[in-house]
């Protein structure tokens, strides 16, 4: 800890009273290495100026050296990494916008290697010569291959901050809110609006970005009155009552980032930020809220404007307010003498500020020929010099102002005269009137209108339930924002009582409360100080000092053609980066104005949209990261196949078996040997996740008759059938089978992947082509566990669990199902096949899942029963020639492209889904591609998925005709040969002939087509 | 059961209660509930045990119907968004309105068959109704949510308005929680029922817990 002396010194700049900062809890920090202190109630940028730290960094393109101009959330040039380990960095934090904590550890984002002495300077500078408007556009598009070269090194050269490079240490969370009426902005309008709502009865939330309710009365530790007292005590009541208040939440250092469609609101709040990563708990770093709000009242205030004049980019150079904040807020005055440069009346509250706080106030420069207000009579007063007429045109200084020179400006703001004063100081504190926040009010497409007698673009009209008030009107008097607050809030809630048929639940009817009105003298439309020489040969005047957008570019980019603001913005840079242009938008426009001899109103303003500032990938993501990105689906066997050491693919959001290792099999080996015992023995699948819908009603068999294209009205109770749905247009999206249980009621089974497809198809058919059809689906996949046991062993093994169902062939069909119970559980079993071989397909209640699943292992371990996943039942299945819906077909594919015109039926009374399709002439034409098998003529040679055919013989120059292309293709145990299926045009009436597979390693692979259908032909083996 | 004999309903209660997994089993609750502070823990979540699901499908004059059904349950059928009964009661049933035909009947697993078959035959004799009836008892997974600060969990979960003024006891809805769909139903002054569907009860359970972190969580014995 150091001394006080230490402290003292260290804290050079810090005024000895005043301020709400604790000068009993210094906090240790460091900046680009430095050491520092400062005090409990600091930002990082009050304590960065109370050490007398200028430059904070440096600017983009010319290298020059910047400080800190504001004390909000507009700053352009105070931007710090902020972290002390790798995992909690943070790009472009606002240092007027970071608390000070114990340890904090920041340094320049673009100055390499210090921004204090920039060994980038001298280049940066060539480069700032070289880099003019339009700089990307004209430089680097040619050649374009050479683009990622030139960008790593003007990333190197120009970059804002890094992101971290190592997993993020803290958390984030999202938290969602309903209220009647949502205030944006807790200065006295905001706090008027939120009383008001609030005394009327609704549902209030009121938030601020700022950690303390009372916007520019804090910021500014305001003298002024409210209903007699003063302003800050006024605030604390009205804070305490709305703490009080049951309807209310308040919501601070939460800053609305967006405002879209029906008034929902993405806010962000900073919990943590301004804890000392030691102290921080658990708990989210940060947390986005999304607020649906009735009515949305914006109190979202205004920004000073800086005035635009030569070299106003040199550390020392201030707006106005931020002088007032520092000195009277944090009890900091950044420098000795000061030079006052302003349009309006309050670019006098910094110098008298300066005067009060004992330092030297140099000159009040007002551009204004006649001023008369109360803020130039207090001036007057203190004995300020007051030069009226004439406006500061430039600065002198590198790393810091020296000096100024003012001269006279004319009457209308054009023009400025040759004669020029020189001042010497080292602070400049600008004032060119203010900006309303409009950037909420215009997120989903509301223009913002110029307002000639405010000097600013106010909110346009909406549709949306809107209230505007404050500053934001562009009224910024302490006695219209209170008296627009209140208004806001009362309309606000009664909007809100009128379109919920409700009316006001008033106790106590809120008034307005009232401060002294003051005499102003109307500010002056001044942007760009006119200085005696041209933009382009005076010096730097910066419009957009985040980008380094100078008047000179602006008015270069005009004369190059670029008349519509939006491509001003484009060309110029103006208004991107991290802070937008908060600070330049409206000078920059108004320059454009200017340059094309049009009014501002007619320039207009570029398009605002979320987010107001820049907000955090984690806050983002949430919770929604790591295991909770997206929902993993388990069936009721999952602990049993971890005790198997199953690997697991995901089929959709569900975790399947892909494969069972034994010890340090390969996948190949697992298969294989999988493979060899399901058709050997028995081998168990967990089909859980099949989707199972069951559809009941007297038109149940009618509805299958038109979703299906094959024929539905004969099947018996009992018996199960296979069917293929098509889309419109005829071609295959989903197979499975479908089991009558009764008359009136069906157990259809789906894809996998296809479950809730499936259903909304059957519900949109239902609900819209076909409501006279009596019928309902509902799905039962998770109701049911499904278990595949298949191979020649089978019947015997449910035997062993299953005493109530006759097993026989005779009794117990292929393409049967039969009620029993199977291991004690009530279950019923569907004797069909997926493998070729004998095969049963157990239903039982999830719940029962895990112990069938189970009990089924016990009695099989004589028959070696092994359990396989789906890797095993694809190389079985691809054996039969069955298809796998999204693998073998692509959403091109007809029932007749796939030699399936057994499960397709015309005759049906009723049209099918797909019937017309599948009758247009592109699909009945010969040469379509169809599916076939193939047997490579080098039986252990597997050919690639998705392997390109071509004919025999063709010659492989490009182009080649392709003529299909591989689907399936696996390495056969039972048939000790490779095995494939693929799409070949016309490949179903070329059985037997040989076609080529150039492969990508320039191997050829010579196939021939075949029936799909490489085992068991006639079925013996299901049907045994 | 005579396997000669095929039936729509079908009684699906093993005889043997001792072979049933609820959702969560593999989550161990039971001895979590051992571990957890009951003192201070803001979020009080508990699954319940096996209950019987049945999903009514009702179109038609539901008047009718829902004499039909009260007849058999001793509850009409809720009108939207709302259920009737006392879903917490492990003893009882519950009737909760799912969508404009549709309606979930809880009741203790063991009288899911018997209800079925009533509710069957009852609905059946009423001109002009048509009804489905599905038992869905293994499909879902029930979580007893309460604790003072249970309506922040749930903001933090779900878009849809928990406001108490809002949401009153007895009012259900089908909604989005975190990355998947419930069927969420206010039970008392602080006290909730999600339903989600069996799959989804894992990813629900690892939703659950790091959200009640900042709270508290108690786990409550079944």
């Amino acid at each position: 800890m150091l001394s006080e002396h230490q402290i003292h010194i260290q804290q050079k700049r810090r005024l000895k009273t005043g301020g709400v900062i604790d000068r009993s809890r210094p906090i240790r920090f460091s900046f680009n290495g430095k050491p520092l202190q400062g005090y409990e109630g600091d930002t990082l940028a009050s304590a960065l100026l109370a050490n007398g730290i200028d430059v904070v960094g440096r600017s983009f393109k010319y290298s020059r050296p910047r400080g800190i101009m504001t004390a909000g959330i507009d700053e352009p040039n105070a931007v710090l990494q902020v972290g002390s380990t790798p995992a909690m960095q943070t790009p472009n934090v606002r240092a007027t916008e970071q608390m000070l904590y114990e340890g904090l550890v920041c340094s320049s984002v673009n100055g390499w290697p210090s921004a204090n002495t920039d060994a980038m300077s001298v280049l940066g500078k060539v480069g700032g010569n070289v880099m003019g408007p339009g700089f990307y556009y004209k430089t680097f598009m040619f050649p374009s291959s050479f683009w990622m070269t030139y960008e790593a090194v003007i990333r190197k050269a120009a970059g804002l901050g890094r992101s971290p490079k190592v997993r993020d240490a803290e958390t984030y969370d999202h938290m969602n809110h309903h209220a009647d009426v949502v205030v944006v902005g807790a200065g006295p309008a905001g706090l008027c609006a939120a009383l008001a709502a609030a005394h009327a009865g609704v549902d209030v939330m009121l938030l601020d970005y700022r950690n303390s309710a009372g916007g520019e009365l804090i910021a500014r530790a305001s003298e002024q009155l409210i209903d007699g007292k003063p302003a800050l005590e006024w605030v604390q009541a009205a804070w305490d009552e709305l703490q009080k208040l049951p309807n209310v939440t308040v919501l601070m250092n939460t800053l609305v980032n967006g405002c879209h469609d029906h008034n929902f609101l993405t806010a962000v709040e900073r919990l943590q930020d301004h804890i000392a990563p030691k102290h921080r708990t658990p708990t989210a770093r940060q947390r986005m809220h999304k607020i649906r709000a009735g009515e949305l009242v914006l109190a979202t205030g205004a920004h000073e404007r800086p005035l635009v004049f030569g070299n106003n980019d040199v550390p020392g150079c201030f707006t106005s307010g931020a002088i007032v904040s520092y000195v009277k807020q944090f009890a900091v005055a950044p420098g000795e003498q000061l030079v006052v440069s302003t349009n309006n009346d309050s670019g006098y509250e910094s110098a008298l500020a300066w005067h009060e706080a004992g330092k030297e106030v140099v000159a009040i420069v007002d551009s204004r020929q006649e001023v008369t207000g109360d803020a130039y009579v207090a001036a007057l007063n203190a004995g300020l010099n007051i030069v009226t007429g004439c406006a500061v045109i430039e600065a002198s200084g590198k790393k810091r102002v020296q000096g100024v020179k003012i001269a006279a400006i004319n009457a209308a703001h054009t023009q400025a005269s040759y004669q020029t004063q020189d001042l010497v100081c080292d602070t400049v504190a600008t004032s060119g009137g203010y900006s309303p926040v409009v950037h909420l009010a215009s997120h989903t497409g509301s223009r913002p209108v110029w307002d000639e007698s405010a000097l600013g673009f106010v909110p346009g009209t909406t549709h949306e339930a809107r209230h505007f008030c404050g500053s934001l009107l562009g009224r910024h008097g302490l006695s219209e924002c209170l008296k627009t607050g209140t208004q806001a809030g009362l309309a606000a809630a009664e909007a809100w009582c009128r379109s919920n048929n409700t009316s006001l639940q008033s106790t106590k009817p809120f008034n307005a409360p009232t401060a002294p009105e003051h005499n102003v003298t109307p500010t002056a439309a001044l942007y760009l100080v006119p200085h005696p020489r041209t933009p382009t040969r005076a010096p730097k005047q910066f419009v957009d000092l985040q980008n380094d957008v100078t008047a000179a570019a602006i008015f270069t980019a005009t004369r190059e053609g670029f008349e519509n603001i939006e491509h001003v913005k484009r060309y110029t840079a103006l208004g991107f980066g991290t802070d937008q242009g908060k600070t330049g938008n409206i000078n920059g426009l108004a320059i454009v104005a200017k340059a094309l001899g049009k009014s501002i109103e007619e320039t207009g303003t570029t398009t605002f949209r979320p987010n107001y500032a820049p907000v955090s990938f984690g806050v983002m993501a949430g919770a929604h990261v790591g295991p909770l990105f997206d929902p993993k689906r388990f069936t009721a066997m999952q602990q049993s196949h971890l005790d198997r050491q199953a690997d697991f693919e995901d089929v959709g959001q569900w975790k399947r078996p892909w494969y069972f290792a034994v010890g340090n099999e390969t996948m190949d080996e697992a298969v294989r040997r999988e493979c060899q015992a399901t058709r050997e023995s028995v081998g168990i699948l967990d089909a859980s996740t099949l989707g199972k819908i069951d559809i009941q009603g007297a038109d149940a068999r009618e509805f299958l008759n038109r979703v299906y294209t094959n024929a539905w009205a004969k099947l018996a109770p009992g018996r199960c059938r296979y069917g293929l749905m098509c889309g419109e247009d005829g071609m295959v999206f989903d197979d499975g089978v479908t089991a009558c249980l009764g008359e009136n009621h069906f157990h259809m089974t789906t894809t996998s992947g296809g479950a809730a497809r499936v259903l909304e198809w059957l519900e949109v058919y239902h609900q819209t082509d076909w409501p006279e059809l009596d019928v309902f689906f509902t799905s039962v996949t998770d109701h049911w566990s499904t278990m595949t046991i298949s191979g020649p062993n089978s019947r015997k093994l449910l035997a062993k669990v299953c005493d109530d169902i006759d097993l026989s062939a005779e009794a117990f069909k292929f393409m049967d199902w039969k009620p029993g119970t199977v291991a004690g559980v009530p279950a019923r079993v569907f004797r069909i096949s997926f493998t070729g071989e004998l095969s049963y397909e157990i239903n039982v209640p999830a719940h029962y899942g895990a112990h069938v699943w189970e009990a089924l292992f016990a009695a099989g371990e004589v028959f070696n029963l092994t359990p396989y996943g789906t890797e095993t039942m694809h190389v079985l299945r691809a054996e039969k020639g069955f298809i796998i819906v999204g693998q073998d077909t692509d959403g091109s594919v007809t029932p007749m492209d796939l030699d399936h015109g057994w499960a397709v039926n015309n005759n049906k009374p009723f049209s099918f889904i797909g019937k017309r399709g599948m009758a247009r002439e592109d699909c009945v034409r010969a040469n379509r591609k169809q599916l076939v098998g193939l047997r490579t003529k080098n039986p252990s040679v597997v050919l690639p998925e998705g392997a390109q055919a071509v004919e025999l013989g063709v010659e492989l120059e490009a182009p080649v005709p392709m003529i299909g292309h591989v689907t399936s293709s696996y390495y056969s145990m039972a048939l000790d040969r490779s095995i494939a299926l693929a799409l070949i045009e016309g490949g179903i009436d070329r059985y037997g002939e040989t076609i080529a597979f150039p492969l990508l390693d320039d191997r050829i692979v010579h196939a021939e087509i075949c029936s799909p259908v490489f085992y068991d032909p006639n079925n013996d083996a299901q049907k045994g | 059961m005579n396997s000669n004999e095929l039936s729509v309903v079908m009684n699906q209660v093993a005889s043997d209660a001792e072979l049933a997994q609820t959702p969560l089993h593999h989550a161990q609750l039971e001895q979590l509930a051992a571990h957890t502070q009951t003192d201070d823990a803001g979020i009080l979540l508990g699954e319940r045990g096996l209950t019987g699901q049945l999903v009514l499908r009702i179109r038609g004059d539901l008047a009718d119907a829902s004499r039909a059904v009260e007849s058999v349950l001793g509850l009409s059928l809720p009108d939207r968004l709302s259920f009737h009964g006392d879903p917490t009661d492990a003893n009882g049933c519950a009737l909760t309105w799912l969508s404009p035909d549709e309606w979930r009947l809880c009741c203790p697993i063991d009288r899911a068959f018997e209800l079925e078959k009533a509710l069957r035959n009852e609905l059946s004799t009423i001109p002009g109704v048509t009804h489905a009836i599905v038992n869905n008892s293994g499909g879902f997974t029930l979580i007893d949510l309460s604790g003072r600060d249970a309506l922040n969990l749930l903001k933090k979960s779900t878009g849809y308005d928990v406001r108490p003024h809002r949401f009153p006891i007895g009012k259900a809805v089908g909604t989005t929680f975190a990355k998947t769909s419930i069927t969420l139903l206010r039970v008392g002054e602080n006290q909730w029922q999600i339903w989600a569907r069996r799959s989804f009860a894992d990813y629900l359970w690892l939703w659950l817990q790091p959200t009640s972190r900042d709270y508290g969580l108690h786990i409550l014995k079944e």
